[in-house]
């Protein structure tokens, strides 16, 4: 009776770890709609190769590539953020001792402007906040922290695609 | 004391007639009856002068936007291996891949290099765009890779042209497949610096480099 007890708490303890809630909704657009390549630069503490990586995994922009250029779109990202923040380090050791049986709490908070220009002539410009917290455990073992960078980028895709002065283009080809 | 010995002789004899496919594609990204079939067609090896080579060397293929991805890869351990269907003097060799995808937009959008101690691919991902209509098949070119020094796993891909003969192995190998068109692949260097062109103006110091002469 006892040991049925423990195993079941042990078994709630870890599937704790499953939960992870955003502040920012999911947007609803259709991604494979295309937009114009862009150059991202990345000011702040969250990695420009995370950013622009989520922003490819999408596909709509036709390339994303680092740095600035003359003629294009380009992007700079201001992000204020505790990426690479302490979390909780009490309950984060607990949760070592426990071989991370038992999740540690984890929050992410994130504010992030992108600053869109076509060369140097400045064409909009999104604010996109996330909250994001989490038990980090075995079964979540980032905690959330990718998932909450890939909020915001998917929702700067989505702002970007119903902005009227980009005009993405339909999918055509995309037959994924 | 012999016995398992000779065992182990045979097993060894035996494992070099073990040889992979060039290819691995996802389940998802397989053609359908209705969807038709594009081809994706080059070759992955090792660059005939270079003195550091890796195990393993790949080129890794996804939808845009999609799930899944595909390789494209020369695997040379005695033990497993993909065919070599080109081969140079020294020890360059090349695995011809054939992969056969569902029809549409597609990416080469990373690589991968394993030399047993170390393995390496891109940090960031890139993306060189594929458009692929169904019936048609489509040369990328020959991708051959040399690693930088003895140890590490800093390797690259020297990229060059050899559709006729590509093609000939094609037409003997899979005479399924429709004759072959150039992917022009011009931003390459652009998108990533761990593919160069072999003929290209930025690869002078690259083969100094690989083939042990600087």
């Amino acid at each position: 009776m006892r040991s049925t007890l423990v195993l079941l708490m042990v078994l709630m303890l870890g599937l704790g770890g499953c939960q992870t809630t955003h502040s920012l909704k999911p947007a609803e657009v259709d991604y494979r709609q295309s937009l114009p390549p862009i150059n991202v630069s990345v000011i702040g503490p969250i990695p420009g190769a995370l950013i622009r990586n989520e922003l490819r995994r999408r596909g709509t922009f036709e390339q994303v590539l680092d740095g600035h250029s003359a003629e294009g779109y380009n992007v700079i990202v201001a992000a204020n953020s505790d990426y690479f923040g302490w979390q909780n380090i009490p309950l984060g050791l607990l949760s070592a001792l426990t071989l991370f049986i038992v999740p540690a709490p984890a929050t992410w908070d994130s504010q992030v402007v992108f600053h869109v220009s076509r060369g140097d002539q400045p064409l909009a410009r999104y604010l996109i906040s996330n909250h994001t917290s989490s038990w980090r455990g075995w079964v979540n073992l980032d905690g959330g922290q990718y998932p909450h960078v890939q909020r915001i980028t998917d929702d700067f895709i989505a702002q970007m695609l119903k902005d009227p002065i980009f005009k993405p283009m339909p999918a055509a080809l995309n037959s994924h | 004391m012999i016995r398992p010995l000779v065992l182990l002789a045979a097993l060894l004899a035996l494992s070099g007639c073990y040889s992979l496919s060039s290819t691995k594609i996802a389940d998802s990204m397989n053609p359908d009856p209705q969807s038709g079939v594009a081809y994706v067609v080059g070759v992955v090896g090792i660059w005939p002068q270079a003195v550091y080579t890796a195990n393993e060397q790949m080129l890794l293929i996804r939808p845009r936007g999609g799930d899944g991805f595909a390789t494209a890869r020369l695997y040379n351990q005695f033990y497993a291996r993909t065919p070599r269907d080109v081969r140079e003097t020294g020890h360059g060799i090349g695995s011809l891949f054939v992969m056969p995808l569902k029809p549409g937009r597609y990416e080469i959008y990373n690589l991968h290099f394993d030399r047993g101690n170390a393995t390496s691919w891109s940090r960031e991902d890139f993306s060189i765009p594929l458009e692929l209509e169904a019936g048609k098949a489509y040369y990328v070119g020959d991708f051959r890779a040399g690693c930088l020094s003895a140890g590490g796993a800093k390797c690259i891909f020297l990229h060059s042209d050899h559709l006729e003969r590509d093609a000939a192995l094609v037409r003997a190998k899979y005479p399924q497949v429709p004759s072959l068109q150039r992917v022009d692949l011009e931003q390459m260097e652009e998108i990533t610096p761990l593919i160069i062109k072999e003929q290209g103006p930025k690869a002078s110091m690259f083969k100094a480099m690989l083939s042990g002469d600087l």
